[in-house]
């Protein structure tokens, strides 16, 4: 039943968009008022959807965007015939020894860091809970594709976390991960599931690290 | 309007953006910008996600306006990185928890519907549908993207595109169609009445 209204609605798409059907199945779908009815209907719907709104993301968003690219100003802006080659030593050897300078402070074990609440969890640690909260709350970085570039480091580290996410797909694909089926899991099944998403979390948060270390590095290697 | 379709950037913003004029990149941003967050918001039905897609395709763009030919590549480079950015979030782990592909279109999303504001009645039904399903939805018919086109965007064959999309139609006939029935007949009564 179910199917063959999906086949109905599906042949009413067609028809609607002028892709290929059945001759004879298209004139009987037009010579039945209900089936004419439900097209006019499909139609509509199709015109509604290309009636909604854009949405304006706002220029806040703009700033964030020009910042994140690192957009120099526009190249009409840019001084020309000003370049100073006396100056580059000093420049270098000043952005050499803040670069050390703020390596040291940086890597200095036990360091607290104000923008990152770890929340008690520690990699492996955690409930599955905490550990998808702040895996989401870290999943922006995964995106970081300017860091991956730039970066060795957080480009091995979102390797391992692509592996880990298709262990964890696995799962996804096996049913394993749905809230309403976790009681259904065994236990020793639920102990994997919490060491992949520990180990998940545990990647993000040094990628979180290394993203934060090259933005304190940032001004010094401009 | 939220299609790409719809939309052109001139020229000068395209040779702009291809110097990394800042102004161009602004232009950019407020030409197309509110495509790419319409179609973000549709989909993902979810802000602070549609903001990231936004906020990732123009940094992309910005990296890699100096290989965009003219204007027309610019869009379709646009539209096509939000798509990709789109379907990435889609794959994300915690989001396949939020919307297991089928399994999601039987789970009530009053929640998800809430989540942006705003939301036009369309839009709410839109929200009910499984993330796919909505993607494949948005694409096919406010995009123009073929059942061949989509099938590959998802690594599957037209016919899964052709599958959600009916599918999704079912759920929207359900939940929204009794509205368009009022408004067609509406148009049927002006129609006849101009008629005679």
């Amino acid at each position: 039943m179910t199917k063959s209204r999906e086949r109905l609605t599906s042949n009413l798409l067609a028809l609607r968009d002028g892709e290929p059907t059945d001759s004879a199945d298209s004139e009987a779908l037009l010579n039945d008022p209900e089936h004419r009815s439900a097209l006019a209907k499909l139609e509509a719907i199709k015109r509604s959807l290309n009636e909604l709104p854009a949405i304006d993301p706002g220029d806040a968003l703009l700033q964030q965007i020009l910042e994140a690219s690192g957009s120099a100003p526009a190249v009409a802006e840019l001084p020309t015939q000003r370049y100073r080659p006396a100056h580059v030593p000093f420049a270098m050897a000043a952005g050499l020894l803040l670069t050390l300078a703020i390596t040291i402070v940086v890597l200095i074990p036990g360091r607290e860091d104000p923008t990152v609440e770890l929340s008690g969890l520690h990699g492996q640690s955690g409930n599955l809970a905490q550990l998808y909260a702040r895996s989401r709350q870290l999943e922006p970085l995964v995106r970081n594709v300017r860091l991956a570039r730039r970066d060795p480091t957080a480009r091995a580290l979102l390797y391992r976390i692509a592996d880990l996410d298709a262990q964890l797909n696995g799962y996804s694909d096996a049913g394993l991960t749905l809230p309403d089926q976790e009681n259904r899991e065994t236990e020793m099944r639920q102990q994997e599931l919490q060491k992949l998403w520990g180990q998940r979390v545990a990647l993000l948060e040094s990628l979180a690290q290394v993203r934060r270390t090259r933005a304190v590095l940032q001004p010094a290697v401009y | 309007m939220a299609g790409f379709s719809k939309i052109a950037l001139d020229a000068d913003t395209a040779s702009g953006l291809k110097m990394g004029d800042r102004n161009a990149q602004a232009t950019a941003y407020r030409v197309l910008g509110p495509s790419v967050m319409g179609m973000a918001v549709r989909i993902l039905q979810d802000r602070s996600l549609a903001e990231e897609v936004v906020q990732d395709t123009f940094v992309s763009l910005i990296e890699r306006a100096s290989t965009l030919r003219n204007s027309e590549a610019v869009v379709a480079w646009i539209r096509q990185t939000a798509v990709n950015h789109c379907l990435m979030r889609l794959r994300s782990p915690w989001q396949q928890r939020r919307s297991s592909s089928d399994m999601a279109e039987e789970l009530d999303h009053a929640e998800d519907a809430d989540r942006v504001d705003g939301l036009h009645d369309l839009e709410r039904a839109l929200a009910r549908l499984g993330a796919r399903t909505r993607m494949v939805l948005w694409l096919h018919d406010v995009e123009g993207y073929t059942h061949k086109e989509i099938g590959k965007l998802f690594g599957k064959t037209s016919s899964y595109s052709k599958s959600k999309l009916a599918r999704g139609y079912q759920k929207l006939l359900d939940v929204y169609g009794g509205e368009k029935d009022d408004e067609i007949a509406r148009a049927a009564h002006v129609e006849s009445a101009c008629a005679s």
